[in-house]
């Protein structure tokens, strides 16, 4: 009977031991820079920083009770760090009252790319190249990137459409931009965009497209429109805000039944160009471009400046497309002898660029369209049934998250197969052994 | 020394992915700047086809897209007048706005008119036609397409016509509204122009406020409402008072006015002018016409009166008028000019979320 050396068993997830023997090791246990790389590489990391994820989502949804959702997910789970005010914690009290201060925490980038750098790390220190580990593991880091892209580039839009009519853009609720535009062209409106990030109380806005510098007094997240009383003096020079003054509002919550939107609003003072030479101060209010509206193009506030009159709008951000989308009917079919919604459908026809040629579908709960990258749901409908509204998604990561299922699926079908004859492999020569 | 170089292989796309995402989440939104096509062309031509049993009749007017834009009114007003007798010697009847000048020239390019008004008495003003075809006068898409060639435009499918068309009912017979617009100056090259936002569509205007008004005068009493934010009052036994929201723009929200004045049989007057019976008000908080309007004694039903007021707020006219005997109108003017201090506007913003309304 020949000698039979038996390997002990291996963790599934890598010969660690193989690193515990090799002889490199003891001279690398004194570099503090191993060290820190066998920090990073630890399961330990990895334990720790899911902990930190449940608690920011439990932080998150917290939040979401008193915050907007689209706030929270931006202030939560897309940044690098995020301030939690104790003041979450008031929902478990009986009796709400405010609690100052708060703790940093770490935002949803910072878990997600620590996370990456652990998974990066590990394979590099600790895991045999396995195929089913690889690619098990290469689909959580398409998933991690897949929610990048989606925080990066994914965007959630409306297009409102009356019938007959057609347009060309859509808007997305969640940001506002302050458009300058100058319709002294008789074919094109010149139009300078600033974001909504840009859009800080106390900010001076200067572009050496935009015809006067842009002072934000005030920006209100959330506001509402009151009309004057008499007597009562507007702080704005020009435009409609000489009638109304804008209040602030808190933000439409995340939580709760009213899934309502946000209507900002600001009060900018405008000076000449390089100089503080005031031109007057305006109240522009998402109120004034509100979407639902059949014209709203119209709605600006006016400013004569060198001759030309230019319009100011704080309005949804809008995408403008290559494509016009004509709405040739809607439809809201209820169930019988009651008011209760049993179908909607949009008869769209696409024209692209300014050809007549175009493409017809029909749109309805379920059936989306699929177009140009973007998708259209059907998501709501104009008052008197005389228009649709629809959600034009473009996510340019949807993809990701199939490629990233597809590939742990395979990973496990790979991985498990292989411990398993791994594993009778070593039972079969335990028991030629014995 | 492999794991090692494994580890070097392995942190640098780390790094770079990292860096690389950092990059990106930390970039600054940038002021941006683009232009939008204006939706709106040069020209503009209107026209309604009014079929009957023997032959079709034609309505058209076209010019400046701006000259046009106002007078759309008119256009309207004359079109919903037009009723078809019946009678051999007079097939029509139509209302025509004041301002109109009949036009003797009814023979143009071998077509017979029956009859031609210009807009205003200018000799190059554009004219309204009325022009008869016998039979159907062909189908709505040859039409349009001949309308649209007309204005520079290339011709559509018969899938496409309900974007470009609108129906009407005018005393009981069903009128076929076209509204093109179009680059005229260039008409066998013009590429075929955006129509984006400019399809007409049926039905009722979308609001953007609502009067509301205090407590009614004395012997007033509300009769109805309807979903158009129109208003109507009894003021009095016979006199009717309406608040009516018009989308027009600002100048022509003069116009109505006028037209206040042509259901009376009075002159038009000159946009914008002030005095024969106009004057402005400060109403809600806004500068606004106030009209004061009586119709010449000769008339043979009496002498009737309007009393109202134009309050232009954006793209839309609100009017509150009132309308009735004279004496009877005058009897409650000063009620009325009460009514007015009392009446404001009301944005509605409850629905404005975009969300259905199930």
């Amino acid at each position: 009977m020949s000698d039979v050396t038996l390997a002990p068993p291996r963790d599934p997830f890598g010969p660690a031991q193989k690193f515990e023997d090799a002889k490199p090791r003891k001279s690398r246990k004194n570099n503090p820079l191993w060290m820190i790389a066998q920090g990073i590489a630890s399961l330990r990391l990895t334990v720790a920083l899911l902990f930190l994820s449940i608690l920011l989502v439990f932080f998150g949804t917290l939040a979401q009770v008193d915050g907007g959702i689209w706030h929270i997910v931006s202030d939560y789970f897309r940044s690098f760090v995020v301030w939690i005010p104790f003041d979450i914690f008031t929902v478990f009290a009986s009796e709400k009252s405010p609690l100052p201060g708060g703790f940093p925490f770490p935002g949803g980038w910072t878990i997600g790319a620590l996370l990456l750098t652990n998974l990066f790390a590990a394979h590099a220190m600790r895991f045999r190249l396995r195929v089913g580990i690889l690619l098990i593991h290469s689909g959580l880091v398409v998933l991690l990137l897949s929610e990048f892209v989606t925080g990066m580039y994914a965007v959630e839009m409306n297009m409102d459409i009356y019938e007959g009519d057609s347009t060309n853009f859509a808007y997305d609720t969640r940001e506002v931009e302050l458009a300058v535009i100058d319709p002294s062209d008789p074919d094109q409106n010149r139009v300078v965009v600033i974001p909504q990030s840009r859009l800080v109380s106390g900010e001076k806005i200067t572009h050496e497209l935009l015809p006067f510098d842009i002072t934000v007094d005030e920006f209100y997240f959330n506001s509402a429109i009151v009309r004057l009383k008499h007597g009562e003096r507007s702080r704005a020079t020009f435009g409609d805000g000489r009638f109304y003054r804008a209040e602030p509002k808190q933000i439409v919550p995340g939580a709760g039944a009213s899934q309502g939107v946000d209507f900002p609003s600001a009060y900018v003072s405008l000076t000449k160009k390089g100089s503080d030479t005031p031109l007057g101060t305006c109240l522009v209010s998402a109120f004034f471009d509100v979407p639902a509206r059949k014209h709203w193009e119209v709605i600006g506030q006016p400013k004569s400046v060198g001759g030309t009159e230019y319009q100011l709008h704080l309005r949804f951000k809008r995408y403008y497309k290559p494509y016009e989308v004509y709405l040739v009917d809607f439809t809201h079919d209820v169930y019988k002898n009651t008011t209760i919604p049993k179908d909607f459908k949009s008869h769209v026809q696409i024209f692209e660029g300014s050809s007549d040629d175009f493409r017809e579908e029909k749109i309805w709960m379920n059936n989306p369209l699929r177009y140009s990258g973007e998708t259209f749901f059907q998501s709501a409908f104009k008052p008197g049934n005389t228009g649709t509204v629809l959600q034009v998604v473009r996510n340019p990561g949807w993809l990701m998250p199939y490629i990233s299922c597809a590939m742990v699926s395979l990973g496990f079908l790979v991985h498990f197969p292989q411990v398993l004859f791994r594993f009778l492999r070593r039972q079969m020569a335990a028991t030629r052994v014995s | 020394m492999i794991e090692m170089l494994r580890g070097k292989c392995s942190s640098v796309p780390l790094i770079a992915v990292l860096l690389g995402m950092a990059l990106v989440a930390c970039q600054r939104e940038e002021i941006e700047h683009y232009t939008v096509d204006k939706t709106d062309a040069p020209y503009r031509l209107l026209a309604a086809m009014i079929p009957e049993a023997t032959q079709t009749w034609f309505v058209r007017v076209e010019g400046p897209r701006e000259l046009i834009d106002r007078r759309k009114v008119e256009f309207d007003y004359f079109v919903n007048s037009i009723r078809l007798t019946g009678d051999v010697e007079n097939p029509l009847e139509w209302k025509k706005p004041g301002n109109w000048v009949e036009s003797k020239n009814l023979k143009v390019e071998d077509v017979s008119r029956y009859a031609a008004f210009r807009l205003n008495s200018q000799p190059d003003a554009p004219e309204v036609v009325i022009t008869p075809l016998r039979g159907s006068g062909g189908a709505v898409l040859p039409n349009l397409n001949r309308y649209r060639v007309r204005m520079g435009l290339g011709q559509i499918q018969e899938a496409q016509l309900p974007r470009h068309i609108e129906k009407r009912k005018v005393d009981g017979v069903e009128v076929t509204l076209f509204d093109v617009r179009g680059n005229r100056s260039d008409a066998k090259t013009a590429a075929p122009l955006r129509t984006v936002g400019r399809g007409s569509r049926p039905g009722l205007p979308e609001l953007v406020m609502k009067v509301v008004h205090g407590p009614l005068p004395e012997g007033w009493h509300k009769v109805g409402e309807s979903r158009d934010g129109r208003q109507y009052f009894q003021a009095g036994d016979d006199v009717r008072l309406t608040i009516r929201p018009v989308q027009i723009d600002a100048v022509a929200a003069y116009e109505l006015l006028n037209g206040w004045r042509f259901d009376l049989g009075l002159k038009k007057l000159e946009l914008g002018a002030t005095g024969n019976g106009v004057e402005m008000r400060v109403v809600a908080g806004r500068d606004v016409w106030y009209a004061n309007f009586q119709s010449p004694a000769a008339k043979a039903r009496g002498r009737r009166a309007i009393v109202g007021t134009v309050i232009p707020i954006r793209q839309w006219a609100w009017t509150i008028s009132m309308r009735g005997p004279a004496d009877a109108v005058e009897r409650e003017r000063a009620r009325f000019d009460q009514f007015i201090s009392t009446v404001d506007f009301e944005t509605l913003v409850d629905d404005e979320n975009g969300k259905s309304d199930d």
